[in-house]
């Protein structure tokens, strides 16, 4: 499996994660050396078979593991204070966080 | 001394917590393996304190009271800082109390610090740290095993009698079979993960590591009460076997029937082949039955853990991104540039790789032929699991082929160590239990041994096989 | 132009819900509070943390898809749909991609020709709400009390042609959110946003045009104002021999206009996955049986009872339920009114409630005049206490200085004079005063009648029986 320099330059993007010259190409390596490892997993017919997500979705014959999700009452708890919200915030202000001002945002995805 | 017979002479009044504290804290300030990352010494001393009150009135209240441990820096810490092992955290002051952090306390423990890992848990060989890697005292020259490798060194050097790991792929297994320690990695949903740094959330499990099987007992029985805050938590109720597992005699071994799948075994190194040949007769002549079986899907687990992990992880790590808490570089001209300065700087090369690997296995055009055939192929080891244990009570498994790799060899070849987690990786696939178990000693005079794999939530009987079998070594 | 191309719109909705607290936290919901005091490390997206579900969300899915005829699936599934955005705290919202918890309903709507038109509902699938982010020149602040507020998305099938027929399904799907009592449903706030897609395809043609979505609607009348501006646009470029090219688009209300916000190349790749940290949604199917029995009685029964029982004009009746509040507002006045009619009733709730509301810009809900009040108002208008005219005046009183009617009309003194001996004597002065008139009347000039009542009324400050005054002026004068 070929993975290009463009490849890679678009996962780093969607990953928001910049990467040097060097870097990129040494990525491009590395995905490429597991992706072809990867490749391995084509061998095996696979098209009828149901995904598996979650272990706890298999055990179903286990009588305590209830069907129905377990939930919360709609009844409200302590939130933290507004110093603990913001204590780990690199900049805060008006008790809200604070960042360098962001040019288009209707562009909100 | 394990947490059971230090339980036994605190109750019997011989040792003080204060005692073993000191004792701990002592050999975390001086260590020179780089297992810690925090080290609570104030904090440490307050609990001991506290315990010795309640051991003076009442003796000790569980098994934990009073016994000094250390927590894998995946750990959440109201008010201690918790870093994950990364330059992004590394200044990070959790709000919050996690799960694992608050049942240990509510038990007594006395908490002596946060133990090194490779960074949010990636890594076989604790070298992928923000903080440097951590050190194997039996040999300096080849590696703890990671990623909870803080861990395991932390109980050998003496620095705590039992530290609380996690497990994704073999985080805790790999670093116990190379420092010659017991783990357990529990069933997929027995402890909550309420405050454990996710790395790959339908494979990451909170996992104990100690100096006994009993002890791993002791542990869940501390850390299974049901949390609600867990969704995947299964609320299966408090396990209470502690003594029972500790109690177990060599005879329960006596018809255990024990799978093997033999092309696990040959593929080994020879001094750790010939270790885990040894371990199977001895299993033998205690009256189990050796059976043969198939596991011929696990050998597309290496593939199938390194798309569904990095994927997940991928996802958990987006969280990191200079804007609420962690690490921001502000030279960044706007919101583009600010998270990708920061996400850039503050992950290392290993998390950075992980999370463009993940991200391309779920990208529009590739999820089919990634993540969805990784889930397919989950299925069918899982099945083969299943398929197995008709037929045999417990699995036996190398946990690795060979004994700890030298130092730097993970920084060379990054993309070559994957394969190292061949052994460990399908049970967290299948979301099985796992005890890992020391057994001789393997290539360059280093420990290895062997995992027993149990049924779905069958940690009372596994745990019971593995106390048997220790008792006949 | 329209004529030339069939227009498709397909809307999409979020509804945030009014539940105590969040979706997947226990921080409670409120619509004011100061900044970043109602959030907890789970819904700021701290490392560690997990969601947890809040079970009224799961119930007022069920309850909306019950009163949308969806299918309710017992079994569906959470996904992942990842991006960054600063007030996205988890870098990922916890939603309903691949299976929802409600599929394939429909909303019925009146549409041009008078005809019962059924809008079908593609999904209705549970999410959250981000933070707000409040932008500056030099930054950008950050609140995430709303983060991990509940929203229903409410996917409609493209089966709207037109601005009336969208505006139309709003507001049907706004009743039946505020009958059900899940969500305010408040535009305006914020608690109900519309996002509207749109193509157009050439008449006769089975191709459907390529479409584009603005969003973020936040009034009935933008989305009708949009889809004008929008079908206009398109067509025009259809006209032109162009391509419409699939965009995602913004609308300014203000300046009425449409800006592009990126094509779809620039679109983002949201990498969905199942959620892993959460079992899928299943619950059995008594749930379902026991939330049906509570459903209230929704808004077409509503309108057809009222048609019925009191004997209302569809376009009355239409009116009247078009909040649950109204709708009960309505009916307690009937129930104090002690006049047979309830027309009085809607016309006056229809007619002046409704203007003294929008001078001021209320809704019904903040009315200062109660059900009883104003039925109260108008029993005396029945009884003949007040005349029609003076109950406007006290009416208005009563709204501006939130009094009861008693009151104003003591404090005015306002009451009808019905009395034939007072009235006679008011008649005496006025005629006593106007010899000139009286002589002119009684020799032919019959007009001058009206000019005799008009002066009992300005003598009386209005407040003369006009009927009596009638009367007894003819029984002076003739």
């Amino acid at each position: 499996m070929k993975i290009s320099k463009k490849d890679v330059l678009h996962i780093a993007n969607l990953a928001h994660i910049s990467l040097e010259e060097k870097e990129v190409h040494q990525y491009r390596n590395d995905l490429e050396k597991i992706l072809h490892s990867i490749e391995e997993l084509r061998e095996v017919e696979t098209e009828h078979v149901k995904e598996f997500f979650n272990p706890l979705k298999e055990m179903a014959h286990l009588k305590t593991t209830s069907t129905e999700t377990q939930n919360f009452e709609d009844r409200a708890q302590n939130s933290l204070s507004q110093e603990l919200v913001l204590k780990n915030s690199p900049d805060a202000q008006y008790g809200q966080f604070k960042l360098k001002s962001i040019m288009e945002p209707e562009s909100k995805p | 001394m394990d947490i059971f017979e230090a339980h036994q002479k605190l109750k019997a009044k011989e040792i003080s917590p204060s005692e073993l504290t000191r004792q701990c804290l002592d050999k975390a300030l001086k260590s020179k393996n780089n297992s810690f990352i925090s080290i609570v010494e104030d904090f440490a001393h307050q609990c001991a304190l506290e315990s010795e009150k309640r051991i003076q009135k009442n003796g000790p209240q569980t098994y934990l009271d009073g016994i000094p441990f250390s927590l894998k820096d995946l750990f959440i810490t109201k008010g201690i800082r918790t870093t994950a092992g990364s330059m992004i955290l590394a200044n990070y002051i959790p709000p919050y109390d996690g799960y694992v952090s608050e049942k240990l306390k509510k038990a007594g423990g006395t908490l002596i610090g946060k133990t090194n890992c490779d960074e949010f848990g990636m890594g076989s060989t604790n070298e992928n740290s923000y903080f440097g890697p951590v050190s194997n005292p039996l040999n300096r020259k080849f590696v703890p095993g990671g990623s909870s490798g803080g861990s395991a060194v932390s109980v050998l050097e003496g620095s705590s009698f039992y530290s609380m790991g996690t497990d994704t792929g073999g985080s805790i297994r790999l670093p116990a079979n190379f420092c010659g320690l017991i783990s357990l990695r529990p069933s997929y949903g027995r402890i909550s993960r309420y405050g454990q740094i996710a790395h790959s959330s339908s494979l990451d499990q909170c996992a104990p590591l100690g100096k006994s099987v009993t002890d791993m007992a002791c542990l869940l029985e501390a850390l299974t009460e049901y949390d609600v805050r867990d969704a995947t938590n299964v609320p299966l109720g408090t396990m209470s076997i502690a003594q029972d597992v500790h109690q177990t005699p060599p005879e329960h071994l006596k018809g255990k029937k024990i799978g093997v799948y033999a092309p696990f075994i040959d593929a080994c190194k020879p001094l750790v082949k010939s270790s885990l040949e040894k371990a199977l007769k001895h299993c033998e002549e205690a009256g189990a039955k050796i059976v043969t079986i198939d596991l011929r899907h696990l050998k597309y687990a290496i593939s199938t853990y390194y798309i569904i992990s990095t994927s997940e992880a991928s996802s958990n790590l987006a969280r990191f991104d200079g804007i609420h808490y962690g690490l921001r570089e502000s030279d960044g001209q706007g919101l583009e540039q600010t998270y990708q300065k920061s996400r850039s700087r503050g992950f290392g090369n290993e998390v950075k790789r992980r999370i463009l690997l993940g991200t391309y296995s779920l990208s529009a055009g590739y999820y089919d032929a990634y993540y969805k055939k990784a889930c397919q192929m989950r299925r069918l080891i899982f099945d083969d699991f299943q398929s197995a244990f008709k037929s045999c009570d417990v699995i036996f498994s190398p946990v690795c082929a060979s004994t700890a790799f030298p130092v730097d060899m993970s920084q060379k070849s990054p993309t070559e160590m994957y394969i190292n987690d061949f052994y460990t990786v399908p049970i967290a696939l299948a979301g099985l239990p796992g005890l890992a178990l020391p057994y001789g000693k393997g290539e360059n005079d280093l420990p290895t041994g062997f995992q027993l794999i149990g049924k779905p939530f069958g940690e009372k009987e596994l745990l019971k096989i593995g106390r048997a079998l220790e008792l006949t070594y | 132009m329209e004529s030339r191309y069939n227009t498709i719109i397909g809307l999409e909705v979020h509804a945030q819900l009014a539940t105590k607290t969040k979706t997947w936290c226990r921080c409670q919901v409120v619509s004011h509070a100061i900044e970043n005091t109602k959030v907890c490390e789970i819904c700021s997206g701290h490392p560690g943390t997990l969601p947890s579900m809040n079970q009224k969300v799961r119930d007022f899915a069920i309850l909306l898809g019950l009163a949308t005829q969806c299918r309710i699936n017992l079994l569906s599934f959470f996904d992942r749909k990842n991006y960054f955005y600063p007030d996205l705290p988890k870098g990922y919202q916890i939603t309903q991609y691949d299976v929802p918890i409600c599929q394939d309903g429909h909303i019925e709507i009146t549409s041009d020709n008078g005809e019962i038109k059924k809008i079908g509902i593609e999904r209705i699938q549970i999410e959250e709400d981000t933070g707000k982010s409040i932008h500056n020149k030099k930054s950008t602040l950050i609140d995430l009390n709303r983060a991990g507020t509940p929203l229903l998305e409410i996917v409609g099938k493209p089966d709207i042609v037109n601005s009336k027929e969208a505006v139309s399904y709003l507001k049907k799907l706004h009743a039946l959110l505020t009958y059900l009592g899940i969500s305010s449903g408040n535009m305006q706030e914020g608690n109900m946003r519309c996002d509207v897609n749109i193509s157009l395809s050439p008449k006769r043609s089975q191709k459907r045009g390529t479409r584009t979505e603005t969003k973020n609607l936040n009034s009935f009348r933008s989305v009708e104002h949009l889809i004008e501006l929008e079908v206009q646009r398109q067509g025009q470029i259809l006209d032109e021999g162009k391509k419409v090219i699939q965009q995602t688009l913004s609308f300014d209300v203000n300046s009425s206009t449409i800006k592009i916000l990126r094509t779809k190349s620039d679109a983002n790749d949201y990498r969905y996955f199942p959620e892993p940290d959460l079992s899928p949604l299943a619950f059995e199917q008594s749930l379902v049986d026991k939330l049906a029995a509570q459903l209230p009685e929704l808004p077409d029964a509503k309108k057809s009872r009222f048609q019925g029982q009191y004997k209302l004009s569809s376009y009355d009746a239409d009116f009247l339920t078009s909040s649950k509040f109204l709708a009960d507002y309505f009916e307690k006045a009937v129930k104090f009114f002690r006049g047979k009619d309830a027309k009085k009733i809607s016309n006056w709730i229809m007619v002046e409630l409704f203007h003294a509301l929008n001078e001021v810009a209320l809704p019904i809900e903040k009315s200062p005049i109660s059900p009883a009040d104003l039925s109260e108002l108008l029993n005396m208008i029945d009884s003949g206490e007040i005349s029609g005219k003076m109950a406007k005046e006290i009416f208005q009183k009563m709204f501006d200085e939130h009094k009861k009617a008693r009151t104003v009309i003591e404090e005015l003194d306002l009451r009808q004079i019905n009395s034939d001996d007072k009235i006679e004597e008011l008649i005496d002065t006025v005629l006593e005063q106007n010899l000139n008139e009286v002589t002119r009347y009684e020799n032919g000039e019959k007009r001058l009648f009206g000019f005799f009542v008009g002066q009992v009324m300005k003598l009386s400050k209005g407040q003369a029986n006009p009927a009596k005054v009638n009367k007894l002026l003819h029984k002076k004068l003739d």
